[in-house]
């Protein structure tokens, strides 16, 4: 090829990447609100300005670079795939670039993970030097999230869906939410309730399940079937790489729970695959029913017990709250004549049975408890001895709250008793 | 502030932008007629609707008139409110000296005693809010302002409500989320204490005790909730910390019988006069530097928006009826 054809050639090309990229555009705005805003510092303003402008391209940029110079700080250590979650935030414009300072605190923290806070500190001044003048400091603000509003209307009119699992997908199912750090918490009826509101999402080979960017909407567990999953790349060449292939028995998706956000990664099918899907509307509906189905319960038990009836809504809901779920199998004793106790139990499954021992040395039975019942109440005012035994007749479940835990969070019982006698008038 | 007579924009004399949110800007503004001067909160109808934050804005009105009925001397009083077609305008004392979030990046940390200083005032300003029953819902150094003597003022009560115990719609900042709001299981006052601690941690460390680019990891630490001091952390600030930064509600300070008095009598506020402090009779550590009270240079440069406002599309009746 001859020198005028590689210059015409050259030319060509500068000039499609002139065009595509649009550049010419881009300096009349920058240059523009140059103009419209004369600021002292134009430098630190088209930076501040690109980054408010582009907050999605301007972050990858930086971040590459951030993670470029992280690496050959040597400060990257340990783990930093970060794929078992999948809302990258940076991949929705409208979020700033939050990320950036993010992205290089994160390294400084995942070093510090794997050395002294001594470490931390000194890595941190070095990690400050590098990020500072590159990262005006504005575009590090960071934003806030919220989910959808449900009120307790749409709560009380929806019907919870029971979708059919044979008995092994809901043991699969369970097991997969027992283990699932923002889903261990849940109850049984919780996690039964959930379990059975799952719907079946089947995908074949090469099917993308979510999109990276788009916005989130299910949780999935992976009945059976391989799922593969894949981050955009960063470079200007696009395309993506896989970081991870998830199968039967996994999740992912959780952030889909919690608000609306876009995903961070891109989940494919491997073949043919089963998943089992949840999504945030049901998961919340759920989780606001069965919570104040519970107090409601817990605060109605309270009101029928007498050592409360002077207590307040409010005061009800917070000893609704201090109650701990106890399960006892038949046979177990909860609580045993003569030992001092700090513990006050209410009976909300099953029975419960007191016995008394007699001066012969036999034990008699003197009560039956069933759902409701209450007991110890009055360890929550003395440490005096228990009066009876009580033993668990059956599976029974109780909610009990001990002495101190209580007077933390509603003062000595004695007070709140003592508010109903008049004081003496002298 | 008493409250002030006007009912457009065209009232103002619309200056310069002193800070971005989600829904528009906030000005620096003059009222023409008394020649005061405000922040002038914008929020574009359009972008509310479209996210579905309409109750918060309206939540949000009422509780700022709810509370400049008070003057509290840390919260941000609100001097008028109106609208027209593309907006809605909230009319606010004027926060001259700068954003927090700035002076707190440009120091990279504080001091015990400066972070003590604001630490204080926070709880002042949770103290009063929870008195009236209103949860807060999302401090961090971005919602706090310094005034001109270089004491804190709270603005952006977006997700403030008034919740007599439990609310359930999950909202915060990813890093400030207290483990009980992620868990959706209902969360109340004691969201408030939690993010006090966070806010302790990143003053006195520089960064917040749970951190990462992804936000579902930093959830993961925060259900974890495995905490980190560096070598400099003040005893008593790190004790109270652990008090603040305990998942178990029956045990975090703020949430119990003694409610704000169990944080304003632990050690690290030994010293503390609170009397002193909600009377602005203390020294304050950071004073802003201002040349006049019509000084906006605390506040950094913004691109000035050119484009113009559309008006919002919905179905029904207009959403801001009522407003
Ligand atoms: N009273 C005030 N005086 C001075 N500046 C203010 C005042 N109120 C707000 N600002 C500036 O405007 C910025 C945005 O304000 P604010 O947080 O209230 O808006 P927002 O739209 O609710 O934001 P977000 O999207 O973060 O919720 C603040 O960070 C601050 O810089």
């Amino acid at each position: 090829m001859s020198e005028a054809n590689k210059d015409r050639d050259t030319q060509a090309e500068l000039h499609k990447y002139l065009v595509e990229k649009n550049i010419n555009e881009l300096f009349v705005s920058i240059v523009e609100a140059i103009l419209l805003n004369r600021p002292e510092n134009p430098i630190g303003f088209m930076a501040n300005y690109l980054f408010e402008k582009y907050p999605e391209k301007t972050q990858r940029i930086i971040k590459s670079q951030d993670e470029q110079k992280m690496q050959s700080l040597g400060v990257e250590c340990g783990n930093t795939e970060r794929i078992a979650s999948f809302i990258e935030s940076d991949a929705e414009s409208d979020c700033s670039s939050v990320n950036t300072r993010e992205t290089v605190l994160t390294a400084r923290r995942r070093s510090s993970d794997c050395s002294s806070a001594f470490s931390r500190e000194s890595i941190g001044v070095n990690m400050r030097q590098l990020s500072a003048p590159q990262v005006p400091v504005r575009s590090q603000r960071r934003k806030s999230v919220c989910a959808e509003k449900i009120t307790e209307d749409v709560v009380a009119d929806s019907e919870l869906k029971v979708i059919k699992k044979t008995e092994a997908e809901a043991a699969r199912i369970s097991t997969i939410l027992k283990n699932n750090l923002f889903l261990s918490h849940l109850d049984e009826h919780q996690t039964k309730t959930i379990r059975e509101a799952m719907f079946c999402v089947e995908k074949s080979d090469g099917e993308v399940i979510i999109n990276q960017g788009d916005k989130g909407d299910n949780f999935y567990c992976i009945e059976e079937g391989l799922v593969h999953v894949f981050i955009d790349s960063r470079d200007c060449k696009g395309g993506r790489n896989k970081v991870k292939t998830l199968t039967s028995g996994d999740s992912f998706g959780e952030l889909a729970l919690m608000y609306n956000a876009p995903r961070a990664a891109t989940c494919i099918a491997g073949g043919e695959v089963r998943l089992w899907a949840l999504d945030r509307v049901s998961f919340n509906v759920i989780l606001m029913k069965t919570t104040m189905d519970k107090r409601k319960r817990m605060s109605d038990f309270l009101k029928n017990i007498q050592i409360f009836s002077q207590f307040t809504e409010y005061e009800l809901l917070t000893i609704a709250d201090t109650l701990q779920d106890e399960a006892f199998n038949d046979g177990a004793v909860i609580c045993k004549q003569g030992e001092r106790g700090d513990r006050f139990y209410v009976v909300h499954q099953g029975t419960a049975v007191c016995t008394k021992s007699q001066n012969n040395g036999t034990s008699m039975e003197v009560a039956r408890l069933s759902p409701g019942s209450y007991f110890g109440e009055i360890a929550l005012l003395t440490s005096k001895p228990r009066q009876a035994t009580v033993t668990a007749a059956g599976d029974l479940k109780c909610f009990s709250v001990d002495k101190d835990t209580f007077d933390r969070c509603l003062g000595p019982l004695n007070d709140i008793l003592m508010r109903s006698i008049p004081p003496p008038l002298v | 502030m008493a409250p002030l007579e006007c009912s457009s924009i065209a009232d103002f004399d619309v200056g310069k932008t002193l800070g971005t949110g989600s829904f528009g800007r906030v000005r620096f503004g003059t009222h023409t007629g008394t020649n005061q001067h405000f922040a002038i909160k914008m929020l574009r109808k359009r972008d509310v609707i479209k996210s579905n934050q309409v109750e918060h804005i309206k939540s949000e009105k009422k509780i700022l008139q709810t509370l400049s009925k008070d003057q509290h001397p840390f919260i941000v009083n609100m001097a008028a409110v109106f609208q027209d077609p593309c907006y809605i305008y909230m009319i606010i004392e004027v926060v001259i000296g700068g954003e927090f979030f700035s002076y707190l990046r440009n120091a990279v940390k504080f001091d015990n005693q400066t972070a003590r200083f604001y630490a204080a005032q926070v709880v002042l300003i949770f103290e009063h809010l929870h008195s009236m029953d209103i949860i807060y819902r999302d401090l961090k150094p971005e919602n706090l302002l310094l005034d001109r003597e270089g004491y804190l003022k709270i603005t952006d009560f977006g997700f403030a409500k008034i919740v007599p115990f439990k609310t359930y719609t999950l909202c915060g900042t990813p890093e400030y989320i207290a483990p009980e709001v992620l868990l959706q299981k209902g969360h109340g006052k004691g969201v408030d204490w939690w993010t006090l601690g966070i806010l302790m941690y990143e003053m006195l460390v520089g960064d917040p005790p749970f951190l990462d680019a992804d936000p579902i990891q930093i959830y993961q630490q925060v259900l974890q909730c495995k905490l980190r001091f560096t070598r400099s952390y003040d005893q008593d600030a790190k004790s109270l910390t652990k008090k603040l930064l305990t998942p178990d509600l029956t045990k975090r300070y703020g949430c119990l019988k003694r409610g704000a008095l169990d944080i304003k009598t632990s050690h690290w506020f030994d010293d503390t006069d609170w009397e002193a402090l909600l009377k602005r009779k203390l020294d304050a550590p950071i004073k802003p530097t201002l040349k006049s009270n019509t000084d906006t240079s605390n506040f950094e440069a913004y691109p000035e928006d050119v484009e113009k406002a559309v008006p919002p599309e919905f179905d029904g009746p207009d959403p801001f009826a009522d407003f």
